[in-house]
């Protein structure tokens, strides 16, 4: 009996001991020695070639796909911010040529309900940043690979290049919509912290927590600084090996003309109508229609429709546009198809859009709006849905949301330097040459077309500025226009500058419905309900948006803008 | 002398008869019969039968057994006699389980508090958890809705983290399983919800430090022990136990009729500036005006059915337990459902006397069928349904839902289309599909020997599998897949957990005064957690959608994935001893190493420790006047040091994700690095005692406790301005305590063999403070601050003062005391409009115009440094109160529910007072309308109402008091007497009829004060925002055992 049990109890020690052995042999297994596969590294980006690459084109990801996020960390969804789309709808929807239909546009749309926490708001403020700290880090990175020869120089220069010109978009877009234009004290108000370090130690955040709001001035000149490197280091054309369907050359890669042309942009803001016109005119070859750019060879599409071809696609036009496909794009809820597309179904004629932002009868109305513009017959449709709107027909991909979100075309370049060439009076005929270009390609009809040498000086620029309107309106320059013209007498919006009047698309058929709309009908405006939502003056706290509540709560040293 | 022996003899008679549980009507084996007052004898046999030789003259038996209440009955003339014997509550919980190993409560020096199975088991809930709520002292459990598969928010002792999980380990059968929702959808899956709750035996809750340190790094936010059933001795146990029941909508919001519309739509457009009247009546083709209740359209009876089957028993060697369930739960809220089967096996054998095998095993298919319930979707059905348009039918004389033809709401005989476009929710309810399938396997098997005495080596291995399947289907026709043209969507997302535990225990009484307990072991534990999805839009057809993706029917496909895995290794040991059964000791220590820190700071020392000391085993305190009445006394003390391990897979890693741009693919940095990161430590001290009265018929456990979390892994915000990726990253800043007190008491209030009443009181309080953070600078929310100095998630927002009656302007109170009044101007123009402005307000002179600029110009600002603090969001204390009476056969359950002083920001209220082109709540008919009104809503006018009702943010006018007394549950049961069961085969056959969520006392004005919008998050809660009201439930339902 007792052999029997030490028998076995030698036995069991031995399993005892292999269970044992198997269990701390386990530690082999090191179930703690894990890394994460569904990301890499940030040690092991910059030291090879091809992952740098990709870091690259991430950062242009950041211009188009940033986070949504309206319920504060809970609900993050992609909307374009902020260059997907959102800057697009958010520039017109500033204005006073779209008219927000069914609410969601309505705390930017009505100036005066802006507040702290607009979710708008605070996400071109964040993600506006988060593109400029993509890009440092992105830079910094680039430039490390270099100086170890992991990329020749010549590969990092195209990179910082591009990653420059996104830094200079984003800085562009945070202090025309946060700080008063350039032309309010010569650039001496309260700027954005322009920010050119990477953010990616403790110390560059203490760095960066200590750097206050600058100037407007500060700004401008660091942006033309970073369009300077842009210029001077672009690629003429860019090609890009993925993607069957985008036309080579890409737009939707920056190139030396996009450069330009936004540096171009930034002057006319800066009322510099001298370097409005030298930047221009490396893009500008000709002194009548078709002009056409020496740098990239960008040239009038024939008509408007044509320079929307729609989807993801991009037209002889295009200078630079953010890319989107049915993949990866802003979605139903941001899409500018979605937002700027009739409701109608394919088979009524529409393309199952959300009418989100219709045209405002005050543009379609327009004096200056002649009645047979293609761009109203054909780029303009009346969405019946409800009491009925006229709707933007520039985006057409609705169902995959995959149009590109137009950032410069060459029009722009030409309308551009058509008014600073009429602001210095230097040559008017040159001017209404290129106004003619723009315009003649969707006013058809020679009597609406306007006569050599039939405008000059304030009527000459009166009329490219309306121009502008007709020709943008569903890209977002509205507000640019709004903030830059404030301060300039002969040609504010309303007196004393401002956001003019607008319907309220919310408010029921008084103010909006197809009998609203009319061509250059004037009496239709002012018939009926007036304009509901009251014109907000230049020295209004409305004027500007406010930097969002959670900026200054972590933040202290950067100040909030008077009044809110 | 010989005679009267005769006589004796010639008067003694055999009673014989059966003792059964009076519960569950099953034989009891083992009890003592016994006649009074001699020592005249005998032991029930396996069926509970005895027989016994007594006097004729008569007598008292007494029948005992452990575990229940010993009855007396004298003798009657009959020679049957059965019994049924009610378990002893006092002594049921007699050993609890702890960690890795179970223990005599006598023996427990730390905070364990422990809740049978049965007591809520055939309660008709999503979950088991639910129903924890308020029996067990210090742990909070919130319903947050009455959707089934919505996950309840557990807190055991407060919120113990600002950023990290503060969800308690849940271990069932000695496994950790997962407890956080797994789908793709919200409410998809509820891991809880697997177990089916009549597998349950008990659950035990660990809340202070040295109970839980033996989880060491897990064991931050407390451990709740699942044991599942095992057979006991005694022949087969056949059971079936079923409910059937209807479930309603416990309360629904209060919104305006077509009337009350359309006179507040066209008052706030008159207000506005507008000129025409946009609402007007539409008569349906009878000629009746319509007013659509829109709740009706997303609100039903549910019918809930339950079903469970269970064999169970054991041999001397072997004992097991069988079970499958099904459970058919349609909710109350349309196109919500749960359908669950579960299987379980239970096997333990003895092989050897040294040897021991088992296996627990449980394997569950769980359906749940969703829907939209996004607080702000323009689908959600409660975002939806409160603001449709009442004036508008819900659907075409045809049936089909009424709509404009692009997918929105038709508008009537309105002038404007509803704001926001929303559609009519009958149209997604009704053709858009959300599935969740889970299937879990929930498994272990273990091995035990024993090489010497007193010494046994367990190991364990356990995988809690989960595999989850969804599926989406969106109606092309209308709602979220029309502007896509129909959407399919499906996701399959494996979740794969092992375990492997090896330990130690030597257990032995030395020397008889040295009780000895020690646990040795280490633990090996991964997790992986993947999932592959696949989407498609532009869908061919309708019928080819409706249950899977379908190849070549779709236009536009799109694919997603992800893997994630995470690993925890661990050593750790445990001594408990007692010295003489008076001193108690227990020490413990654990290791744990966690993939998710870096390598330096990986490894992490746990130690914990405590001491308890049974005054009432000393001889002085035995001698005592007061042993008499307080048999029991036992003062407890412990210390702990444990962890966090929820934290996030990687939160150290500086990492580059993938950033698709369009077509061109990219990665772009993701996640800033931090490789200080370590460990977030929580000091536990708890500080206890236990009082036994009156024979143990009042037993009373008291504790007071203090956590301090240090090193707090906070997500430190970073200004937006520096894009930092998420604006945020980890780092061990803050500090924050928890502290509370909490009593639980028990008593028999009477034990007669006909009739006994017990009672369960818990009580609970809890302090929650955040003692720094970074720079000390608040973390903003949209409703919610953490502050120092203030508790977690506390409310802030603007201090709102009341209406002026002279101009229906809202007045607000700035941080500097002055009064300031908001515009309610719908319309004005250039430098002189008030649109969107502030003024002073002054009370002497109410009616003061609003002037911008000249004399007398009185604009003011209200700005975000003038919100306050709103209240806090947690209850200041909570509890429970149960009591349970038999009689005869009957047995009579009430349980009432307390949660005390935690204030809600009501979103949903807020919400319901716009005044864009969307229906309101009644409480809009109380709004200023002209000079002199003395009411508390505003003026109301079109497109003000985000400014002046401060939309986005909290407002001391739609916080509330969340304080409520809630009827929980009523059950009444019958068990039938034993002799009517006995010819047909049965042992007991038990019906009975419950209603649960009968009645809540409160304040709160929304549809319930349990809602909580954002449960996962620490610090955004105490929101309601359109949430789906609760059920409540009436069933009935029978148990047998044959």
């Amino acid at each position: 009996m007792k052999n029997y049990a030490i028998n076995f109890g030698g036995r069991r020690q031995q399993l005892l001991a292999a269970a044992f052995v198997l269990a701390l042999g386990l530690g082999a297994c090191k179930v703690t020695d894990l890394q994460p596969v569904d990301a890499l590294s940030e040690t092991a980006v910059y030291n090879d070639p091809a992952r740098i690459a990709l870091a690259v084109t991430g950062v242009y990801n950041a211009a188009q796909s940033g986070f949504y996020d309206p319920l504060n960390g809970s609900a993050l969804g992609v909307r374009g911010y902020p260059f997907g789309a959102a800057a697009n709808s958010l520039g017109d929807a500033r204005g006073e040529d779209v008219v927000d239909m069914a609410g969601f546009y309505g705390i930017v749309y009505n100036p005066s309900t802006v507040t702290t926490a607009a979710p708008n708001v605070v996400n071109i403020w964040s993600n506006c940043y988060a593109l400029i700290n993509q890009a440092n880090v992105t830079i910094d990175g680039v430039q490390g690979a270099v100086a170890a020869n992991i990329i020749p120089a010549a590969t990092g220069t195209v990179y910082e290049a591009e990653l420059r010109f996104l830094r200079a978009l984003a800085h562009f877009q945070l202090v025309v919509n946060f700080s008063r234009p350039y032309l309010d004290g010569a650039g001496t108000k309260p700027g954005v912290p322009y920010r050119d370090y990477a953010i990616n130690t403790p110390t560059a955040i203490a760095q960066g927590r200590a750097q206050d709001r600058g100037t407007v001035a500060d700004d401008y000149t660091k942006m033309l600084a970073d369009l300077d490197f842009a210029e001077a280091n672009l690629p003429v054309t860019r090609t890009i090996t993925t993607g069957t369907t985008i036309p080579a050359p890409s737009v939707t890669r920056a190139a030396k003309a996009a450069a330009i042309a936004l540096k171009q942009r930034i002057r006319l803001h800066q009322g510099n109508w001298a370097a409005v016109v030298t930047e221009g005119s490396k893009l500008i070859t000709g002194t009548a229609a078709p002009f056409t750019s020496p740098v990239g060879s960008y040239v009038l599409a024939a008509t408007q429709r044509a320079a929307f071809p729609g989807g993801a696609t991009a037209s002889v036009e295009s200078i630079f546009s953010v890319e989107n496909r049915s993949d990866d794009n802003p979605g139903t809820n941001g899409a500018l198809a979605n937002v700027f597309g009739s409701a109608a179904s394919a088979a009524n004629g529409g393309i199952g859009g959300r009418a989100l932002l219709a045209v405002s009868p005050t543009l379609y109305n327009a004096t200056f709006f002649t009645c047979n513009d293609l761009r109203r017959t054909t780029m303009m449709q009346l969405d019946p849905t409800g009491s009925g709107r006229y709707v933007i027909r520039k985006y057409t991909d609705a169902a995959t949301s995959s149009d590109f979100a137009p950032i410069i075309r060459y029009a722009e370049v030409l309308l551009n330097q058509a008014e600073a060439i009429a602001r210095t009076g230097g040559n008017d005929a040159l001017a209404l040459s290129m106004l003619n270009a723009v315009r003649n390609r969707s006013v058809t009809t020679a009597a609406d077309q306007y006569a050599t040498g039939s405008l000059t000086g304030t009527a000459l620029v009166r009329a490219i500025l309306n121009e502008r309107r007709i020709e943008f309106v569903g890209e977002g320059l509205r507000w640019g226009d709004l903030s830059r013209l404030a301060l300039d007498a002969a040609y504010a919006p309303i007196n004393g500058g401002g956001i003019p009047a607008k319907f309220n698309g919310n408010l029921g058929a008084g103010q909006i419905s197809a009998a609203r709309y009319g061509c250059q009908d004037q009496a239709k405006l002012t018939g009926g309900d007036p304009a509901a939502i009251g014109s907000v003056p230049y020295s209004s706290n409305f004027f500007l948006w406010p930097i969002p509540a959670l900026e200054i709560a972590n933040n202290p040293l950067l100040k909030q803008n008077d009044g809110y | 002398m010989l005679t009267l022996f005769q006589v004796v003899l010639a008067q003694t008679r055999s009673v014989s008869g059966r003792v059964t549980d009076q519960k569950t009507g099953e034989g009891l084996p083992g009890v003592t019969v016994l006649l009074k007052g001699t020592t005249n004898g005998v032991s029930t046999n396996a069926d509970g039968a005895f027989s016994l030789s007594v006097p004729a003259t008569g007598g008292t038996l007494v029948f005992s057994s452990v575990n229940y209440v010993t009855q007396e009955r004298p003798l009657g003339a009959d020679s049957q006699l059965n019994v049924g014997l009610a378990a002893d509550t006092k002594v049921l919980s007699e050993v609890v389980v702890t960690g890795y190993g179970t223990q005599e409560r006598r023996d427990v020096t730390g905070s364990v508090a422990s809740v049978q199975g049965e007591a809520v088991a055939n309660l008709a809930t999503p979950s088991f958890a639910q129903q924890l709520a308020g029996r067990a002292a210090g742990v909070d459990v919130q319903t947050p809705t009455g959707l089934l598969g919505q996950q309840p928010r557990i807190q055991i002792r407060g919120t113990n983290s600002i950023s990290s999980g503060t969800y308690p380990l849940v271990v069932v059968d000695g496994q950790p399983i997962f407890t956080g929702n797994t789908s793709a959808f919200a409410n998809g899956s509820n891991p809880l919800a697997d177990i089916n709750p009549a597998d349950i035996e008990s659950y035990e809750v660990l809340k202070d430090g040295s109970a839980t340190a033996i989880y060491g790094s897990r064991a931050a936010n407390g451990v709740i022990l699942i044991t599942t059933k095992h057979g006991r001795k005694g022949r087969t146990n056949v059971t079936y136990d079923n409910y059937l029941g209807v479930a309603q909508t416990l309360k629904r919001y209060s919104v305006l009729g077509a009337n009350d519309f359309i006179n507040i739509a066209n008052e706030k457009i008159r207000n506005a500036g507008g000129t025409t009247a946009v609402a007007a009546p539409y008569s349906d083709a009878a000629g009746n005006p319509v007013s659509t209740d829109w709740q009706n359209e997303i609100f039903r009876t549910g019918f809930q059915q339950s079903h469970s089957l269970a064999v169970s028993g054991a041999t001397d060697k072997t004992n097991y337990y069988f079970s499958g369930g099904f459970t058919d739960q349609k909710g109350v809220i349309k196109a919500n459902s749960l359908q669950r089967f579960s299987f379980r096996a239970n096997i333990d054998s003895e092989v050897k006397s040294w040897l021991r095998v088992g296996m627990n095993l449980g394997l569950t298919r769980s359906q749940t069928y969703g829907l939209n319930t996004g607080t702000n979707s323009l689908s959600g059905n409660v975002a939806s349904a409160l603001v449709l348009l009442p004036n508008v039918p819900a659907r075409n004389p045809d049936g089909t839902p009424y709509d404009n033809g692009v997918g929105i709401l038709g508008r009537g005989n309105n002038t404007q289309t509803i704001s926001f476009n929303y559609p009519n929710i009958i149209f997604p309810l009704e053709n858009n599909t959300y599935r969740s399938i889970s299937y879990r396997i929930l498994g272990n098997g273990y091995l035990e020997v024993e090489p010497v005495k007193n010494l046994r080596l367990r190991t364990q291995l356990s995988t809690d599998t989960q595999l989850q399947d969804d599926y989406q289907y969106l109606d092309p026709r209308q709602g979220d897949g029309r502007g896509v043209n129909g959407s399919v969507f499906q996701s399959f997302s494996p979740n794969i957990r092992w375990n492997f535990i090896n330990t130690a225990t030597y257990n032995n009484v030395i020397a008889e005064d040295h009780k000895l307990n020690v646990v040795a072991g280490v633990e090996y534990q991964k997790t992986t957690s993947s999932y592959y999805q696949a989407n498609g839009t532009g869908l061919s057809d309708r019928a080819l959608g409706q249950n899977n993706i379908i190849s070549g029917t779709i236009s536009t496909p799109t694919i997603y994935g992800g893997y994630a895995q995470n690993g925890l290794q661990s050593y750790f040991g445990r001594v408990n001893y007692s010295f003489k059964d008076r001193y108690l000791l227990s020490v413990t220590l654990r290791s744990d190493a966690l993939s998710s820190l870096p390598v330096a700071n990986r490894r992490g020392l746990f130690p914990g420790g405590s001491l308890g000391w049974r005054i009432s085993e000393e001889s002085f305190y035995k001698n005592s006047a007061l042993a008499t009445i307080m048999p029991t006394l036992k003062l407890r003390g412990s210390y702990a040091q444990v962890g966090n391990t929820d934290i996030g897979n990687f939160p150290y890693v500086g990492i580059y994700s993938p950033a698709q741009y369009a077509s061109q693919s990219g990665i772009g940095y993701g996640q800033f690095g931090n490789d200080q990161l370590k460990w977030e430590t929580s000091k536990k001290e708890d500080y206890g005692i236990d009082l036994g009265f009156l024979d143990g018929r009042i037993n009373v456990t008291a504790d007071y406790y203090r956590n301090n979390v240090d090193g707090l892994i906070l997500a430190v915000r970073t200004p937006l301005s520096l894009g930092v990726p998420n604006n945020s990253y980890n780092a061990n800043i803050g500090t924050m305590y928890n502290r509370g007190f909490e009593l639980g008491i028990n008593t028999q209030n009477v034990r007669n063999e006909n009739f006994t009443w017990s009672s369960a009181l818990t009580f609970s309080t809890n302090k929650n403070k955040i003692l720094s953070l970074n720079n000390n600078e608040d973390v903003l929310y949209t409703y919610n601050i953490n502050r120092v100095g203030e508790a977690v998630g506390a409310l802030y927002g603007y201090d709102y003062q009341g209406i002026n009656s002279a101009n229906g302007n809202p007045i607000f109170k700035r941080i500097n005391g002055s009064l300031v009044q908001a515009s309610t101007a719908g319309v004005g123009s250039g430098a002189t409009s008030t649109v969107g402005r502030y003024y002073t307000y002054d009370p002497a002179n109410p009616g003061a115009a609003l002037l911008n600029s000249g004399t007398g110009a009185n604009q003011a600002n209200l700005t975000t440094a003038d919100k306050i603090l709103l209240g806090q969001t947690n209850p200041k204390f909570f509890g429970g109160f149960d009591n349970t009476f038999t009689f005869a056969g009957f047995d009579l359950d009430i349980f009432v529910r307390y949660n005390v002083g935690n204030q809600i920001m009501n979103v949903t209220r807020q919400q319901l007072l716009r005044t864009d082109f969307l229906n309101n709540s009644t409480e809009i008919l109380n709004r200023w309308q002209n000079p002199g009104d003395q009411t508390n809503v505003p003026r109301i006018a079109a497109g003000t109402s985000a400014f002046v009702n401060q939309d986005n943010s909290a407002s001391s006018r739609f916080v509330e008091n969340g304080s409520f007394l809630r009827l929980q549950n009523i059950s009444l049961g019958y068990t039938l007497p034993t002799n009517m069961l006995t010819p047909v085969g049965l042992s007991r056959v038990r019906v009975f009829v419950q209603a649960q969520n009968i009645a809540t006392i409160t304040k709160y004005t929304g549809a319930d004060p349990e809602v909580n919008s954002n449960i996962t998050s620490n610090s955004q809660v105490g929101v309601d925002y359109n949430s789906n009201p609760q059920q409540r439930v009436f069933t009935g339902g029978v148990n047998v055992a044959f």
